[in-house]
C-alpha cells in the first residue's frame, strides 16, 4: 500500500483508532494485523516470506540465546544469516546473478545454455517482494545483536513479528533496532494529544514533501534521463541536480510519514536524515544520509572487518560501499554509483592533511573552506547520482558526456516551462531554509509553535498548496523497490 | 480536549475535500488534456488505433462526408485512437462501454506497433501492463465532465485550472477527440529542419522500440475478438495509415507478411482493408510518423471517398 494512495487514507484512521481503543494486550495483533494487510495490498503471496524470515529468526533468536557453546550460537546466526541472505538473492539477484553468469560465458565465446534450455531457466517473472532488503537487514540486526550478547531474545513470536513488520517502517525503513523498537513496542501507550498532533504534522509534512516537490522534481528528472543525448548540456546538469533533491525529498518524505505514522500511536523511530544537503564533505554526506542504514553498515560490516578481521581500513570501506551498492539494486550502476563514493571517500581522507597545509598556507578562514568543503563535496555526490538513476552503465556514460559536452541543441529541453522551473527552485529552496533552521526532525515545531489563528491560517494555506500544487499523479517512493 | 481534537481534523478534512472538488471540477470546464476529449461522450463509431490515428484522421471530416449514410444521427464519431491504445483485454473492455450504437462506423488502424508489448511478458503480465495506462486506470469513459479521468489521469497540478492551459501551440485538441497537428501557429512555424530532426528522433525511438518489444499472440487474440464485437455493432474498416517510408521499413521488419496476414483476416471477417502506407510519398508528416494538419484532411477525405464507393456499391 502506497502512503500517497486513497487506501491509506481510510486504512491509517481505522488502525489509530483500533489501536486507542484496544486494550494494551491485544494491540500488537491490532498492529500485526493491520501491518501484515499493508503489506498485502501491494502483493499478497510474498508475505510468506515475511512470515519465513520472521519465524527462522524468532528461532534462531532463542536457540542462539539459549545454546551453551560458541560454536552452537554460531551455527544458529549462520542459518538465520542464510535465510535472509538466501530469500534476498533468490528474490532480488538471482536474474541478475544468471545474466552476469551468461554474459561471462558468452564473452569467452562459450555457449552455457542453449536457446531452450535458457528460456526453462528464466527467472525474469520473479517477482521482487516491496522492502525485502529492509525487513531481511532488520531481522539480521536482531539475529547479531543477540549473538553479540546485546540484547535477548523476544519470546513472544507476535510481538517480535509486528517488530519484523510494523506497517509505518516496513516498505522502505527506517531499518529499526530491536533494542530500540521492541521495547516501544511493548509499552502500554496512553493517548496523548500532543503525540497526535506531532506525528500529523510530520505526516503532513511527508505528503508535502512528496506530492508537491519530489514528484515535480521528477517530471524534469524523468524528461532529462530519457534521452540524455539530445537534451542541452544545461538541461542535463539541471536535471542531475534535481535527481539529487527528488531522491532526498522523495525518501525523507517516506521517512517523515513513517516517523509520524508511529508517532501518533506513541512510538519514536529514528530519523533517517540529519541535513545531508548541508555536509561540507563526502564522509560527511554519508553520516547524514539514511542514517539507520548506514549505521547498521558501520555495526555489522565494516566495525568487525576491520576489527576482527584485521581488513586494511581502505579495502573495507570498499567492501562496505559494495554491499551498500548492491543492496540498493541488483544492477551494476548502483555498484558504481556506490564504489565511485568509496573512492571519492577515500581520496577525501587520504588527501586530509594536503588539504589542510594548502588551506593553512592560503590563511582560508573555516567558512571558506567549508564552503569549498560543501560545493565539492555536493557536486560529486550529484555527478555520481547520474549512476544510480540511469537504467545502466552506457546510459549513464552517454549522459555524463553530454552533460560536459556544452552543445548548442535547444530541440527538446526541459528548461521550457519557465513556470514550472522556477516554481521547482523556489521549493527547494524554501524547503532547505526550513531544513537549515528546523533540522529533519523538528519541522513540526513550524506549527506547533504558533498562535490559534496563525495555526488556522497555515492550515488553510496547506490546504491550498496540496490541492493546487501536488502533482496529480499515485507515483511510489523510490525506496520502495529496494 | 481529543473532542476538539477531532472536530478540527474533521473540518480540515471536510475543507480540504471541498477545495479539491471545487479546482477539479473548474478544471474540468476547461482544457484538460490532449486526450481528455475522448472520454467525455458516448460514441455512435469510434477511430481506433495508435497515436498515428489519433492525429492523422479527422472526425470532423468523416461526420460530414459520411451524414447522408445515417451513422451519426445520434451519437458522434469519436477519435479513440491513442498513443497506449494496444489491442488488448483494457481498450476492448474500453471500447464496449464506449459504443452506444447498433449501426456504428468502426475504424480501425492498423500496423505492426498495435500488436507489440515488452519482451518477456505473458499474457496475464502484459494485461497487468495495459491496466497501468490510462485505458486501465479509469471506468468511465463516456461522461462530460468526467471526474473519473481527472482524478485518476490527469497528471499536473490543479493550478493549470486557473488559467488558460497553454498546450503546444501547434495541437488543436477537438471535442470529438481528433488531435491536428497544425505546421504553422500564430507564434512559429514548424520549419523542414525540425521535422528532418523530429523524424530522427522518431527513427530513434523505433530502434530502441524494436529491440525492447515484440509480437504478442495476446494482442493478436484481442485484435481478433475486438473486430467480433465491433462486426455486431456496425461496419468495420481496417486501415494502414501513410507515414515516413523508412520507418515503414522498421514496422515491416518488425512483422514480415503483416499486410498479407491483415488481408487473410480481412478477407475472412468479410472487412474491407484499405493500405495507405504505400501512398506515403503524398503526405507530409511532421515527424516521420505523424501526419500534420492539411495531410491529416486530405488523407481522411481520401479515406470517406473510399468507404463512400464500398458503401454505394454494397448497397
Amino acid at each position: 500500500m502506497l502512503f500517497n494512495s486513497f487506501e491509506f487514507l481510510l486504512f491509517f484512521p481505522i488502525m489509530i483508532i483500533g489501536f486507542y481503543l484496544l486494550k494494551h494486550k491485544y494491540r500488537w495483533l491490532w498492529l500485526l494485523l493491520g501491518s501484515y494487510y499493508f503489506y498485502m495490498a501491494h502483493e499478497p503471496e510474498l508475505l510468506i516470506l515475511l512470515i519465513i524470515s520472521t519465524l527462522v529468526d524468532y528461532y534462531c533468536g532463542i536457540k542462539m540465546y539459549e545454546a551453551n557453546s560458541k560454536p552452537l550460537k554460531r551455527n544458529y546466526l549462520i542459518i538465520s544469516i542464510i535465510t535472509n541472505v538466501g530469500i534476498l538473492f533468490v528474490f532480488k539477484y538471482l536474474l541478475f546473478f544468471t545474466s552476469n553468469i551468461q554474459w561471462l560465458f558468452d564473452f569467452f565465446g562459450t555457449e552455457l545454455l542453449n536457446d531452450q534450455e535458457a528460456n526453462s531457466y528464466n527467472f525474469s517473472n520473479i517477482l521482487l517482494p516491496i522492502g525485502i532488503s529492509f525487513y531481511t537487514f532488520q531481522t539480521m540486526s536482531y539475529s547479531i545483536e543477540i549473538y553479540r550478547g546485546l540484547i535477548k531474545p523476544e519470546r513472544h513470536v507476535g510481538k517480535f513479528a509486528l517488530y519484523v513488520s510494523f506497517f509505518p517502517q516496513l516498505v522502505a525503513g527506517p531499518v529499526e533496532r530491536a533494542s530500540r523498537l521492541l521495547p516501544q513496542l511493548k509499552e502500554n501507550i496512553k493517548l496523548n494529544i500532543n503525540n497526535l498532533k506531532e506525528g500529523i504534522i510530520m505526516m503532513a509534512w511527508g505528503f508535502f514533501l512528496k506530492l508537491v516537490v519530489a514528484d515535480r522534481l521528477g517530471i524534469y528528472v524523468d524528461e532529462a534521463f530519457r534521452n540524455p543525448d539530445s537534451q542541452h548540456s544545461l538541461s542535463l546538469v539541471l536535471g542531475s541536480i534535481f535527481f539529487c533533491f527528488q531522491i532526498y525529498y522523495d525518501f525523507s518524505a517516506y521517512t517523515s510519514i513513517a516517523i509520524g505514522a508511529a508517532k501518533t500511536m506513541g512510538y519514536d523511530l529514528i530519523q533517517n536524515f540529519n541535513q545531508p544537503i548541508f555536509a561540507t564533505s563526502v564522509a560527511e554526506f554519508w553520516k547524514r544520509w539514511h542514517i539507520s542504514f548506514t549505521q547498521w553498515l558501520r555495526d555489522f560490516i565494516y566495525k568487525p572487518l576491520v576489527k576482527k578481521n584485521r581488513t586494511p581500513r581502505l579495502l573495507a570501506v570498499f567492501i562496505v560501499f559494495f554491499i551498500n551498492g548492491l543492496w540498493h539494486g541488483a544492477n551494476w550502476t548502483f555498484v558504481v554509483w556506490s564504489l565511485l563514493n568509496a573512492l571519492i571517500l577515500i581520496i577525501e581522507i587520504s588527501t586530509k592533511s594536503i588539504r589542510h597545509s594548502i588551506f593553512n598556507l592560503l590563511h582560508l578562514p573555516k567558512r571558506a573552506r567549508e564552503l569549498i568543503g560543501w560545493a565539492t563535496g555536493i557536486s560529486l555526490i550529484i555527478t555520481t547520482l547520474v549512476f544510480f538513476r540511469s537504467p545502466n552503465i552506457s546510459h549513464a556514460m552517454v549522459y555524463v558526456k553530454s552533460m560536459f559536452a556544452f552543445n548548442n541543441s535547444f530541440h527538446v529541453n526541459i528548461l521550457d516551462n519557465y513556470f514550472e522551473l522556477l516554481l521547482s527552485i523556489i521549493l527547494i529552496f524554501v524547503v532547505q531554509v526550513i531544513y537549515y533552521y528546523k533540522g529533519n526532525s523538528k519541522v513540526y515545531e513550524l506549527f506547533t509553535e504558533r498562535t490559534k489563528w496563525t495555526k488556522y491560517s497555515m492550515s488553510l494555506a496547506y490546504i491550498l498548496i496540496i490541492v493546487l500544487f501536488a502533482i496529480n499523479r499515485q507515483n511510489s517512493f523510490i525506496y520502495f523497490q529496494f | 480536549m481529543l473532542k476538539s481534537f477531532v472536530i478540527k481534523l474533521f473540518i480540515i478534512a471536510i475543507t480540504f475535500i471541498t477545495i479539491y472538488l471545487f479546482f477539479i471540477d473548474k478544471l474540468a470546464k476547461g482544457f484538460v488534456d490532449t486526450n481528455y476529449n475522448k472520454f467525455t461522450q458516448e460514441a455512435g463509431g469510434l477511430i481506433l488505433g495508435l497515436s498515428r490515428a489519433n492525429e492523422g484522421i479527422s472526425t470532423l471530416i468523416i461526420e460530414e462526408e459520411l451524414k447522408k449514410y445515417d451513422f451519426f444521427s445520434n451519437k458522434p464519431l469519436v477519435n479513440f485512437a491513442l498513443n497506449e491504445a494496444h489491442f488488448g483485454e483494457v481498450y476492448y473492455e474500453a471500447i464496449k462501454k464506449k459504443i452506444k450504437t447498433n449501426n456504428g462506423i468502426f475504424i480501425l488502424s492498423i500496423s505492426p506497433g498495435n500488436f507489440t508489448a515488452p519482451l518477456g511478458l505473458d499474457d496475464e503480465k502484459v494485461f497487468e501492463y495495459d491496466e497501468r495506462l490510462t485505458l486501465g486506470k479509469i471506468n468511465n469513459f463516456v461522461t462530460s465532465p468526467n471526474y473519473n479521468y481527472i482524478m485518476n489521469i490527469y497528471g499536473a497540478s490543479l493550478y493549470n485550472s486557473l488559467h488558460d492551459f497553454d498546450q503546444w501551440n501547434h495541437r488543436v485538441s477537438h471535442l470529438n477527440g481528433w488531435n491536428e497537428v497544425k505546421l504553422e501557429s500564430e507564434l512559429d512555424t514548424i520549419t523542414d529542419k525540425d521535422i528532418e530532426y523530429w523524424k530522427s528522433l522518431t527513427l530513434k525511438f523505433y530502434d530502441q522500440k524494436i529491440k525492447t518489444e515484440q509480437i504478442s499472440s495476446y494482442r493478436y487474440n484481442y485484435f481478433i475478438k475486438t473486430i467480433e464485437y465491433l462486426k455486431t455493432k456496425g461496419e468495420v474498416f481496417f486501415i494502414r495509415m501513410p507515414s515516413d517510408s523508412t520507418i515503414l521499413k522498421i514496422e515491416n521488419s518488425h512483422w514480415e507478411n503483416f499486410d498479407f496476414e491483415m488481408d487473410s483476416i480481412a478477407k475472412s471477417y468479410h472487412i474491407p482493408y484499405f493500405n495507405y502506407s504505400k501512398k506515403s510519398n503524398n503526405y507530409k508528416t511532421y515527424d516521420g510518423s505523424h501526419l500534420e494538419s492539411e495531410s491529416a484532411k486530405k488523407f481522411t477525405k481520401l479515406l470517406c471517398e473510399d468507404i463512400k464507393k464500398l458503401l454505394t456499391k454494397n448497397r
